[in-house]
């Protein structure tokens, strides 16, 4: 009889141990890694025209104004990308000493882009302001390009080789 | 007289025989085996920097840079439902993407997933389904991608941890 007990007693306590293996097998368990990683975001500014050379040509003109009628342009888009703040776009011309009035004016600005600075007149080769305010931003804009000239200038022709830059305020 | 000798000495030699035969003993022992459950992932080291340098005029997404020049492996003989999750020591800011694929041959790889988010309790599943055995060698794909309306971003250290887990 005690043998009896004392078989039952081994058995009880062999399956609680099985039963208690098991349940540390199933229990959640896991294993992890790490890796280590660097990242980083230079500054970066991109611009870039949609449209190509253009050709303004003044040819009309009513007979009672006293300067023809200005040629207008504005097939020529702006854009650009900026992760960096306070930058500016400016704009110049290549032609020193132009004989013809050539004004250029943003249109139609992205929101939250920029913000359009004045008409630009192309007199002579230095950096005018053209969009300001550019903040982490990408944006678009329209340019409208305006030749003008008064009859006493007569015939001829200007070339200019216009040249955005984005830089620092 | 010579009978009875001879039949004196088989019976001598029947007792010799009976004694050894009793000699032979035995012995028993319980040998337990277990096989405790296993979980082991590693992985190769870390993956080379990753800096985000142009992108495209107009647009506020710039040009993402990927690295797979890690690799991770596994081993586990637990069942055929564990899977590797994956998360960051700390969130990303908003406007920057680290994104990763884990290659799998022994489970179901999620494909690229968004980990930009993912902290330590709120891991994302990489690799499911993983099946009873060995995975070595796997590759891990990251790509990182940054908006420029976030603004530049100095180089920063980050962790991922990889967990394997039923």
């Amino acid at each position: 009889m005690k043998t009896q007990k004392l078989y039952k007693a081994k058995k009880i306590s062999k399956t609680l141990v099985a039963v208690l293996m098991m349940a540390a097998g199933l229990h959640a368990q896991s294993s992890s890694a790490q890796q280590s990683i660097i990242l980083r975001v230079m500054e970066l500014n991109k611009l870039g025209l949609i449209g190509g050379s253009l050709k303004l040509t003044i040819d009309k003109i009513h007979a009672d104004q006293f300067a023809p009628t200005p040629a207008v342009n504005a097939n020529t888009t702006l854009v650009w990308t900026s992760n960096g703040e306070n930058k500016k776009i400016t704009v110049a011309s290549s032609n020193t000493n132009p004989k013809y009035a050539l004004r250029a004016a943003p249109q139609e600005m992205s929101p939250g882009a920029g913000k359009a600075a004045s008409v630009v007149s192309f007199s002579d080769n230095k950096n005018h302001d053209f969009i300001v305010g550019v903040n982490r931003s990408a944006g678009k804009c329209v340019i409208q390009f305006t030749a003008a000239a008064d009859v006493k200038q007569g015939i001829g022709i200007d070339t200019h080789v216009i040249t955005y830059t984005i830089t620092s305020s | 007289m010579k009978k009875s000798l001879v039949t004196l000495a088989l019976a001598g030699l029947s007792i010799l025989i009976v004694e050894s035969a009793s000699a032979q003993s035995s012995a028993a022992q319980n040998v337990t085996l277990t096989v405790n459950t296993v979980y082991k992932i590693s992985t190769s080291g870390n993956p080379s920097s990753m800096t985000v340098t142009t992108g495209t005029a107009g647009t506020d997404a710039l040009s993402s840079v990927s690295d797979n020049s890690t690799t991770y492996s596994i081993t586990q003989n637990f069942g055929n439902t564990v899977k590797v999750a994956a998360n960051l020591d700390a969130a990303l800011a908003a406007g920057y993407t680290l994104q990763i694929n884990m290659a799998s041959t022994k489970g179901t790889s999620a494909g690229t997933m968004d980990i930009s988010s993912a902290t330590s309790g709120s891991a994302v599943d990489v690799v499911t389904g993983i099946n009873r055995g060995a995975d070595a060698g796997q590759m891990v794909t990251y790509t990182f991608s940054a908006l420029a309306s976030a603004g530049m971003l100095s180089s920063t250290n980050k962790t991922v941890t990889f967990t394997l887990t039923n």
